[in-house]
This record gives structure tokens, sequence and C-alpha cells, in this order.
């Protein structure tokens, strides 16, 4: 019984497992490493995972959900189809998926799981994905921090190194920075910043704004499916890009083609915001570690967006130091983790391989200013980036004479004001009232962030010694044993569509998607391959099916990677081919 | 106990030592097994790694104390040997960095993204400042302590930009939310600005309601009388000043079309300023009235009763004075 390791990302997953003395990684039934985190159903009411739902984000977006990944730990819910799922929901239904990849691989039964979670995620967002595990069937005891995976991947085979690593995680949406100590036994996060709205989905969107711009369009004219084919193609052309110096897109908007041609000087001419952006959290990851660019040893990178040349360039000029990327960038935290998942499963002392978890933000409770007119001020207790686990006390005296009752607010933020910051929870301390005008009350507040992200709160009145206690949960999300089980069986009788129709079901969706961005002759085209394809199908004749399969993919192919002007002088081509062969 | 007994070594500043001992010791306590001794051990290793760091940085600062000097002297002596070696050395980065082409387009990015870093900064002292103005209660009520911050021109260039910023604008509603004791003209004034130097809904906040504030202290300055007008009037250069910034708000276009707005967000804000221009006009309007008629006339009827008042004062008086004249002089 193996267990696999899975990286559950916000736009991609991946699993990977320890075999003979290596990580391996776990190609889907398509063939591919990367599966998309995303969830659709279709039209029977069917559970669609990966590339075929993420082909059907923009023809159904009311069926599709994706990047739910930021909602984890909260009340969130999406409706697909007249269904409600929490994000903890949907990740199940990738994990499931993942399980059964690995499955089909190993042939054998996957029942434990370790999953690598962002360094930043509270004990809320990490129990999320510990039951997103359970519902999916796995067994999650471990939750490891992907820059940490990252750093044990590079470090795999040179343990007795002392290094410094800076791991750039720069995916689709998101990007994390965290500065990482390893030496020895230890990897040791030493601090962690990053933007959670700043992504390769920013580039994307500025590249199509750039193209729009170019030819006197306004994005008012454009529909809804428009505007994201031109995000799509923007994409395309950013991904070109980074192999070469020059390349173009084409776009057909209300019946007429605009065309945008952008070079590599260009490319950084659009996205030079985005790499302003890429500056602030990366001088605060740096000054919170308390290291220099010149003690950093190694610059790794992490993410499908980190693989463009323009960001390695930048980051090259801002560090003075060549960044890494022997391993792809979009499987590195996911070797990480197989190779954690095989340390547990030699259990070869997983406990030798110390793996240090940190609180990503601060911890504070709300005081009032001299001037009792001025907003409440908020004074930290815990300072973010310090290890787990950590116990922090601090005295804090009543305010005002004659006070019967103190109240301790619970708040997580870096800002001053005690109002911008997130508040967690209240604890009221009723307090021996002074004798006099000037006798004020002390009390402790003790505050316990443990290994497990579990924040407990103490509040000791010194003069009596009582202790009052407070355990922050949010019970709304907080699901007990039963209700795990009960909603397991739940998603159970969802039916999950058969996988060995996977590859056919994502050319009827690709399909379809190419039947919406295209218009004329193309889309007439389309019509006819879809219906040609559909006909193959329903003769049930597995060899039918896969030569038909073959043909309408070389065909799409043409059409999505050929300019537009000469789509159809291709087409027909090929068709005269076609038709030369059979005759 | 001190930080080096925990980790059972002795006292050091060598980094690798400290590292090791805590590895090693951090086996025997384990966070999931001994979280409390872990804590100890942690802060321990925290103590001696930031004692080492100091010593380090100490003896680097006093090392470049001592070479900076020597250097000095060695580049008085030799400045020709070392400028020919500069020009050998110089092609060599260029060839190594792939980027060279675009180092100054890089180095120009780098500096934006650290000053966005610095507008934070720059509010904070703005705020500071406004605060200590606002704490002087003679000052505060000086219109032209505030067009200070505000008009041109300004000590630094970026600040129109500081102004447009989103941190500025929800710094300054956080302080109108807490300081409002301005006179009509100040809050008049704040209302101009508004709109003009920034634009709360680019940002999707909600406008100030200047115009609630306005009404409040007009109310109340009419219930107090004419005696404040006159402790503010005679401000021969706000008229001249006046001219300036009424054209100015005319001529320049609304700043977020300046600063580099999409097309598209600029049409979407237009509509939706479409409906708050009629209101902001008649704020500026009564501001610029305010302005150019400098001394604030009296309400009619006030007049007419003071009138009739100067006119029995005076008819009593004289009817007075007559009968005291008449009584001296018999």
């Amino acid at each position: 019984m193996a267990i696999v390791g899975i990286d559950l990302g916000t736009t991609n997953s991946l699993v990977s497992v320890w075999q003979e003395e290596k990580c391996t990684l776990i190609p889907n039934n398509l063939g591919e490493y990367l599966t998309p985190s995303v969830v659709g159903v279709d039209d029977n009411g069917e559970i669609l995972v990966g590339r075929t739902a993420k082909e059907r984000l923009i023809s159904h977006p009311e069926y599709t959900a994706a990047s739910f990944k930021r909602f984890m730990g909260t009340d969130k819910t999406f409706s697909l189809g007249g269904r409600v799922f929490s994000p903890s929901d949907l990740s199940s239904f990738v994990l499931k998926q993942l399980k059964t990849d690995a499955e089909r691989f190993l042939g054998e039964t996957v029942e434990e799981a370790v999953i690598s979670v962002p360094a930043y995620f509270n004990d809320l967002q990490r129990n999320a994905t510990k039951i997103a595990g359970e519902l999916a069937g796995l067994r999650v005891d471990r939750i490891v921090n992907e820059p940490s995976a990252a750093a044990l991947a590079y470090r795999f085979g040179k343990m007795q190194e002392d290094k410094t690593y800076l791991i750039f995680d720069f995916g689709g949406g998101t990007l994390d920075i965290s500065i990482v100590d390893a030496f020895d036994n230890v990897i040791e996060i030493t601090s962690v910043a990053g933007d959670n709205h700043l992504g390769g989905d920013d580039l994307n969107r500025v590249i199509a704004e750039k193209f729009l711009a170019v030819n006197y369009l306004d994005i008012s004219q454009l529909t809804k499916e428009e505007w994201a084919s031109v995000l799509k193609a923007a994409e395309k052309l950013k991904q070109r890009l980074s192999e070469q110096d020059r390349a173009d897109m084409e776009m057909n908007v209300g019946g007429r083609l605009y065309r945008m041609e952008l070079d590599a000087k260009g490319l950084l001419e659009v996205s030079s915001r985005v790499l302003e952006s890429i500056g602030v959290p990366l001088q605060s990851a740096l000054s919170d570690s308390g290291y220099g660019w010149d003690e950093i040893d190694e610059l790794i990178l992490v993410g499908g967006s980190s693989k463009m040349p323009l960001i390695q360039n930048y980051l090259q000029f801002l560090s003075g130091k060549k960044p890494l990327c022997s391993i792809d960038p979009d499987v590195a935290v996911a070797v990480g983790v197989g190779m954690y998942a095989g340390i547990k499963e030699r259990m070869e002392a997983v406990k030798d391989m110390m793996l240090t978890d940190i609180c990503p933000f601060t911890l504070g409770t709300e005081v009032v200013q001299e001037d009792r007119n001025a907003p409440e001020i908020m004074a930290p207790i815990i300072e973010r980036n310090s290890v787990l686990p950590i116990s922090r006390v601090s005295r804090y005296f009543t305010a005002n004479p004659f006070q019967s009752q103190c109240t301790v607010t619970i708040l997580q933020g870096e800002h001053r004001i005690a109002k911008q910051n997130l508040c967690l929870g209240k604890l009221e301390v009723p307090v021996p009232v002074g004798k006099s005008e000037k006798d004020r009350e002390a009390i402790d507040v003790r505050y316990t962030y443990d290994i497990n992200g579990i924040l407990e709160i103490d509040v000791t009145v010194v003069s009596t010694q009582e202790t009052f206690s407070k355990v922050i949960v949010n019970k709304s999300i907080q699901l007990s044993e039963e209700e795990i089980e009960k909603r397991r069986e739940e998603l159970q009788k969802l039916k999950i569509h058969p996988r060995d129709q996977e590859k056919n079901r994502l050319l009827l969706a690709r399909g379809d998607r190419l039947f919406e961005e295209n218009t004329g002759e193309i889309r007439k085209y389309v019509g006819k391959f879809l219906e040609e394809f559909t006909a193959a199908l329903s003769t049930q004749d597995a060899r039918t099916i896969e030569k038909s399969y073959v043909r309408t993919q070389e065909l799409m192919d043409i059409i999505e990677n050929s300019p537009k002007n000469s789509v159809v002088v291709r087409l027909e081509k090929y068709l005269y081919d076609e038709w030369r062969k059979n005759q | 106990m001190n930080c080096y007994e925990v980790l059972g070594i002795e006292e050091t500043y060598e980094i690798k030592r400290i590292k090791k001992a805590y590895a090693a010791k951090s086996r025997e306590y384990h966070p999931e097994d001994h979280p409390e001794e872990f804590q100890v051990l942690h802060a321990a290793y925290e103590e001696a790694l930031g004692r080492a760091k100091w010593m380090k940085a100490k003896a680097e600062m006093d090392a470049e104390k001592e070479d900076g000097g020597a250097e000095q002297e060695v580049s008085e002596v030799t400045s020709g040997e070392n400028a020919a070696e500069e020009v050998g050395r110089e092609p060599e980065p260029e060839e190594e960095n792939a980027y060279g082409q675009w180092e100054e387009q890089f180095e120009q990015i780098a500096d934006a993204g650290g000053r966005n870093a610095g507008i934070n900064w720059m509010v904070r002292r703005l705020m500071e400042e406004f605060h200590i103005l606002y704490m002087n209660e003679t000052l505060r009520s000086k219109l032209y302590k505030w067009r200070d911050f505000f008009d041109e021109p300004f000590d630094n260039p970026r600040m129109p930009e500081v102004f447009a910023s989103r941190e500025f604008v929800e710094a300054w509603y956080h302080f109108l939310g807490s300081h409002h004791i301005f006179t009509t003209q100040i809050w008049q004034y704040f209302a101009s600005v508004d709109g003009y130097r920034f634009n709360s809904e680019q940002y999707g906040i909600p406008r100030f309601p200047y115009h609630l504030y306005i009404e409040q202290v007009q109310s109340m300055e009419r219930a107090i009388g004419w005696e404040r007008e006159d402790a503010e009037c005679p401000d021969a250069g706000s008229a001249r000043y006046d001219g300036q910034s009424a054209s100015q708000t005319e001529n320049n276009p609304p700043i977020h079309s300046v600063n580099g707005w999409t097309e598209q967000n600029r049409r979407r804000t237009d509509e939706q300023e479409a409906g708050n221009a009629e209101e902001t006009r008649e704020e500026r309007n009564a501001y610029r009235f305010v302005k150019k008629s400098g001394r604030r006339k009296l309400p009619k009827p006030l007049k007419v009763a003071l009138y009739l008042l100067t006119c029995i004062l005076g008819t009593v008086g004289g009817t007075i004075l007559g009968l005291i004249l008449g009584l001296i002089f018999g």
C-alpha cells in the first residue's frame, strides 16, 4: 500500500509516488502530469474533473468551478448546476481523480496521502484540506508546506550542505515567496510573504488589454465569451514568447480580424506593472528573514509562470544569481511531496526530517490609546514568521477606574488600527473591581499557537490567579467524524463520469469551444467535424472511434494553431489529401 | 541557563556550529513530542544566531572602516591604473547577463516597485503632518495652511501621485472621519480637492459626505453669528490664489485620465460620476462664490433689523443727549 504525495494547486494539481529510490510523477489518463483543478457538472448531472472541465469554463461558466483553493476554509459555497458544493467538496473531487489515476498507475489501492499547502495556510485552511482528503477516501496524516517541499526536492542527495533558499512560487493567480533555511535534517521556513492576487493571469490580462488598445477596441464592445477568448489567445502568445523572440495573436471580434505582434521588448513593456508588484513581497520576505541578497545561496523557481524568461531575467537582475529551475517549476512541489511521502512510507524516522511550520501573520489584541477618542490599536503578541509551536505572554491593565470586565479581542493582521485587522474572537474576562479610582487590575494574556496551527488563548487575572481559556475554532466548517462520513456518502452518490471515455469527451468539449470562438466558414467546418465524430462515437466500435478521434484532433490542431487567414486553405488541403488517399 | 547551554555548546559566534547543535538537539526534542522543550530550544537557537549575526555585522563594519580608509589612500595615488582596470572589467558582466539589453528597463521597474512601497511611507508622513496641524487650534482654521498641502507648487514632485493613490484616499477619509472641526471654507476646499487631486470612486470607495459637514458647520456658524467672520476674512492673499485654483479646476482634466487609466475603466467611472457631478459642481461653485466675494454678506432681514436698531438707538441717544445737555446748561 503506497503513500502518494499530492500537490493540490490553485490552477493545477499533481500526484507523485516514491518508487525505486526516486520520485515518480503519475500521469492522468490523458497522459499528462498536470490535472487542472477545475470541477464541472455536465448536462446529465455527472461530475467532470480536469481538462474536460477546464475546456467548459468558457462555454458553461455556470456549471464549472475553478480556483476554489482560494476559498478553502471559508463559508463560501459554489453552486454548479443546481447543486451546492463547499471548496472542500470540490477539492475532494480533484483528489479522488488523482487517487484513481495513482491506483491505475500502481495497480494497488491507495489509502494515504501527504498533501502540500501554502505556508501561509492557517489551521482552518489546513483542516479543510484534510477534510477534502477524507471525503476522497484518503487518510491525510501529514500536511507539508509547499516551499518546504520544493526545498526538499532540490536538496535530495546533498543533505550535508547548508543552504539558504529563496523560493519564488509564481503560479496562475498567486505569488508566494518564502525564505527557507536548510541544514542537516532541518528545513526551516524563515519568512513568507506574497500577493494573493498576482500571477500569470495578470500577465494574460495586460497582454489582452494591450491587444485591445493597439486595435482601438473597447472592452464594452466584446461579449463575455469574446473577452475570454482574447485572454486565452494572450496566454498562448505569452507561452510562445518563452520559446521565440517574436510572436503574434489573432482574434475574430464582431466578424473582423484583429492582429497584434509582440516581441520580447514589447512584452517587457506591457508587463512592467506586474513586475513592479513583484518587488514588494520580495522585499518584505527578505527584510523579515533578516537576510540580504548575498546571504541567499539559491533561488528556486516554482510555479508555471516562473518559467517565463522575462521573469527569470528580472529575478536574476534583482538577485545577481542565476535562478534554479533544474526541476520543472510546474512539478517541483509535487516531487518534494512525493519524496516526503517516501520518507513516511519507509517509516524511516519521518521525524528525523524536521520541516518546521511558521505562523504567517501577527496575532495580537486590541488596546485603547491614551487619547480615548482615538481608535483602538493592535498590540502584537505573536509576531509573524514565528516558528511553531510558540507561546507568548503579555501583560495588560484595565483602562478605566472601577472596571469590572475586560474584553480580550483576538486579532490577526498587520495593521496598527485594530479595526483594520481580522477579529478571530472575543473573550470576556471579569476582573475584581478596584477600591479607589486609581486602582488598576492586571491581566496576563497568553497566546499559544501549536504545531497544528491551533490558537489557544489563556487569560490570567493577576490578583486572583483565575484563568480563562478559549480555543479558536470555526464551527461552521469544522466537521465531526460522522458528518464527514455522511458527506462522503452523499458525494459518492454523485456519478463521476466514466474515465474510459475521457479523451473523447475532452475532444467534444474542445470542439464546442472552437465552435464558439470562431465564425463563418471555420465554424461550419468545426460543426461538421463534430457531427462526424459524434457519428463515429455512436457506432461504439473501438477502431472506428480511435480513427475518427485522431483525425478530428488533427483537424482541430490545424484550426487552433495556424494563422486565421490560412485556416480554411489548410483544412481544405488536409481534406483533399485524405480524399486522395482513399481513392 | 543561557542559550549556549541549552544548545549544549560553548559560547561561539560560528553560525555553522550553532546550526549543527540545533539540528542535533531538535532530533531529541521534536516539536511534535516535546512542544515545550522545543520552544525553549528554538528560542535559544534564535538568540545564539542573532548574536552571531550581530558579531559578523560588527566585524564587517570594522573591516569596512579600515578598508575604506586604506582604499581611499590607494586610489588617490593610482587613480589612473584603477580607471584602466575598470574599463577592462566592464564588458564582462554584460556578456554574462542574458538581460544585458534590458538592464535599463529592469532598473526602472525595480525603482518604481521600490517607490510604490514608498507611497505608503509618504502617506503616513502626510497624515502625521495633518494631525499636528489639526492639533494646533489657531492654525487649523487657516485655509492657507491646508492649501499649502494640496496646491502647487509642491516641494516633492511626486505629491500628485501620492494624492492619487489608494493609500492616500483611505488614510484621508479615515482622518476626516475622526477630525471634523473645520470652518465651512475649509470643508468646501476639501470638497473641491476631492475629485480633483484624487478620485475615490476609482478604488470603489464611496465619496466622503462633505456636504453633510458643510451644512452642519454652516448652520453652526450662522448660530454663532458673525464674530467668526472677522477672524477669517482678512485673508488678502486668498483672492489671488482663488483665481488660480479655480482655473486649474476647470482646465485640468480629472486626475484619473492623467494617471494612465485604461479606457474601459474611465468610461465606467465617468458614468458613475455623472450622478455625482451635479453635487460636486455645486460644492465647487459654492466654494468659488465664497472665495470671490471675500466677505460674506449678512442676510437681509438681519440688515434691516440692524438698520432699525441704529435708527432707534440714534433717536433715543439723541434725546438723552439733548436732555443731559439741557440739564447741564440749564
